[in-house]
């Protein structure tokens, strides 16, 4: 479990938030702009907000009263950007060597998840070699083959056609993760289908949380349903 | 003119290695760093723009001469001040190249996508193993283009050489001093064949680094 509680300001935004993130899938919803981004850098240690707590488990990952500040390198926290991340200078493979290249233990064997991800074959392509969906799953799978101690996703199926996005929700349901993953969207059809926890973000706060039943309002406001 | 050639060419890579030695730290901390003194610093290295080369030239000749504190203190430790030898010569071609080296590499490493940055990072590499295995590979058309404009800036350098290094044959005479010796001497046929090499190596050259340049883009 990660517990997160942070303020950030800036020029035209406070950010306010306090939340945990447990096993399974946690989503934030919220317009481009509410804070959902700087929840993911803050918890992953790319940025180190004005105030705040974040722990993992009993490890200590920021503390500002107490100036604790762990860097990214030794957080061991899996993110997948928005726009991917893979090294355009590599390979896939060497992309997850890299990805890899830290890590003492393995939880999956990368040729394994590029396999469930069915993206067997394409190991000696250069990421602009790849489509969309492609460049996504080896994101995916990179962060998978970390072993990280929470997988946090920014966006990640925000640039992807529906089928693709579809796929990309099964395959990480089967794989049946042991860890937080949160996955921060705009969509709660996204959340419909994949979250087990859901934070309703709007200006800088959490304003709801709960389980799916958090969604129904949403989705009534947006497909009209009463 | 095969000495002059030869001392152009010497002179043109040991200036392109140095220069990328010494701009390469600068540049990274003007792409990333934030201090004070930032401004300053860019603005040095952009001087050596705006003057003339015999301005610059000049500066250096009363810096190194045996009378001032610099030239001083260099005499006395090493018997010699870098004036009117190649030593003087590729001193001042360095100072010269400089904001052609620094500003071609500072926006290479500016314009590598922080994402890639982010993503070492989350690997848990350090920052001197993300700048060797993220940064200089994303950026390293920009550092071959900065050496390519060092190098061809320095192979037809005129102002600082003829300054600062003289005209001695075999040891400062660089081609281009040579191409301005025979027309001053009327010598045309000479003056044009040194023209002609000096474009054929210049032209060669940037074939050469403009080839590495996309080989490496990948």
């Amino acid at each position: 479990m990660i517990e997160v509680s942070f303020t950030q300001r800036y020029p035209k935004i406070k950010i306010e938030v306090s939340l945990s993130l447990q096993r399974g899938f946690n989503f934030i919803l919220g317009p481009s702009g509410c804070g959902k981004t700087t929840v993911i850098k803050t918890v992953s240690g790319l940025l180190k907000p004005d105030e705040g707590l974040v722990k993992c488990c009993d490890e200590v990952f920021l503390d500002t009263r107490k100036d604790i500040f762990l860097p990214p390198q030794r957080r061991r926290i899996g993110v997948v950007f928005q726009e991917h991340g893979l090294l355009p200078h590599l390979k896939v493979r060497e992309n997850l060597s890299f990805a890899v290249g830290k890590v003492r233990q393995v939880r999956f064997r990368p040729e394994e998840l590029l396999e469930r991800f069915g993206l067997k074959g394409l190991e000696n392509r250069y990421p602009d070699e790849l489509s969309g969906g492609q460049k996504q799953r080896v994101a995916v799978v990179m962060a998978l083959a970390f072993n990280p101690r929470a997988l946090l996703m920014d966006e990640p199926f925000s640039s992807l056609d529906v089928d693709t996005k579809l796929e990309i929700i099964e395959f990480l349901k089967e794989l049946e993760l042991n860890i937080p993953v949160l996955v921060v969207s705009h969509d709660p059809v996204e959340a419909l289908l994949l979250a087990d926890r859901v934070f309703i973000m709007r200006e800088g706060r959490i304003i709801r949380q709960g389980g799916k039943e958090v969604l129904g309002e949403l989705l009534d406001k947006l497909y009209g349903g009463k | 003119m095969v000495e002059a050639l030869f001392v152009s060419l010497k002179l043109s890579f040991a200036t392109t290695f140095i220069t990328l030695i010494i701009v390469f730290p600068l540049a990274l901390a003007l792409a990333y760093g934030s201090f004070k003194g930032k401004l300053i610093l860019e603005a040095l290295l952009t001087l050596p723009l705006l003057l003339p080369p015999t301005v610059l030239g000049f500066y250096l000749i009363l810096a190194f001469s045996p009378n001032s504190p610099v030239g001083g203190l260099l005499e006395e430790l090493f018997g010699t001040t870098p004036l009117f030898n190649f030593w003087g010569l590729l001193l001042g071609s360095v100072i010269y190249s400089l904001p052609f080296g620094a500003f071609p590499i500072r926006d290479a490493l500016r314009s590598v996508d922080r994402r890639y940055i982010y993503t070492s990072y989350l690997f848990g590499y350090s920052k001197l193993e993300t700048l060797f295995r993220v940064i200089i590979p994303n950026a390293k058309e920009g550092i071959i283009t900065a050496a390519a404009l060092v190098f061809a800036h320095t192979m037809g350098e005129f102002g600082v050489v003829l300054m600062v290094g003289g005209n001695i044959p075999g040891e400062t005479r660089t081609l281009s001093v040579y191409v301005y010796d025979e027309v001053q001497a009327l010598n045309y046929s000479q003056a044009y064949r040194a023209s002609l090499t000096l474009l054929a190596v210049s032209v060669l050259s940037l074939s050469l680094i403009l080839l590495l340049r996309r080989r490496v883009r990948r």
